[in-house]
């Protein structure tokens, strides 16, 4: 696979990188089709009191 | 992560309507898997400034341009937006009459149908327009190939592993925006790069 350099750049954001890094790290660590995960993201989406159908968890 | 400069900036000159989001949605990340970071004037939220100076000072800023011509369906009050082919214009103007780097300006530009360009900017004769046929997957292969030749970068991946990547992004993103707190079908242009930065981040880690 070939490794690029992810570059990028300042934006100003409604939303904080460490919240978006949490969630993306909250789908892309685990694997969503295991009990496990899923559990995992229903109690992180609890936490920031995301409704779980917004969620599109099979 | 590095700072994106000069030489990494993909100017994104297309129409930001609803109809054509999905395919800004996939442009932008496919140039950020390639390396690259996407500019628009949509980055910059700053009321006091006047539009057409953001969109001068992000062509000032990118190497790279991409241009849609393409929209020129009349819209309900029978007028074509000229928008994109003035965008493109500047483009040009920076890379004719520029100083320095902005000579090495370089541009895709598509239309729908190849040389229909012919019958409504006559001016760009002798330009290798490309057709993407409003296919999303013939734009990106396309944008991605151009990419590679035109940076002669050896690092951009093949497209079959970014179209999967990207598979798996765009399923993953509404759980991912919500987690964030920013609602999927309206996600603000920097937040969605925000997004696209960071989950790149994950699968290439």
């Amino acid at each position: 696979m070939s490794k690029i350099k992810l570059k990028t750049a300042k934006r100003v954001t409604t939303v904080s990188r460490v919240m978006v890094r949490n969630a993306v790290a909250a789908i892309y660590d685990i694997d969503t089709t295991t009990p496990a995960t899923k559990k995992h993201i229903l109690k992180s989406a609890k936490k920031r009191s995301v409704p779980k159908k917004s969620l599109h968890l099979n | 992560m590095a700072d994106a400069g000069y030489n990494d900036n993909v100017f994104v000159n297309c129409p930001f309507d609803d109809t054509y989001k999905p395919m800004i949605n996939e442009i932008v990340y496919k140039i950020y898997r390639c390396g690259f970071v996407p500019q628009s004037a949509l980055g910059e939220d700053d009321g006091s400034d006047n539009r057409l100076d953001k969109i001068i000072r992000c062509i000032d800023n990118c190497r790279y341009g991409i241009h849609d011509i393409s929209n020129i369906e009349l819209n309900e009050n029978g007028f074509p937006r000229f928008n994109m082919p003035f965008e493109s214009g500047i483009f040009f103007g920076a890379k004719k009459f520029g100083i320095k780097e902005q000579k090495n300006k370089s541009a895709l530009i598509f239309e729908q149908v190849k040389f229909t360009y012919q019958q409504y900017i006559s001016d760009l004769n002798g330009i290798d327009t490309k057709a993407h046929g409003n296919n999303t997957d013939v734009a990106i292969s396309q944008i991605r190939n151009w990419l590679r030749t035109t940076s002669t970068r050896r690092t951009i991946p093949g497209y079959n592993l970014i179209k999967q990547q990207y598979d798996e992004f765009i399923k993953n993103l509404p759980a991912i925006a919500n987690l964030a707190g920013v609602n999927v079908d309206d996600i603000p242009f920097n937040d969605y790069c925000q997004i696209v930065e960071e989950a790149i981040r994950k699968s290439i880690a």
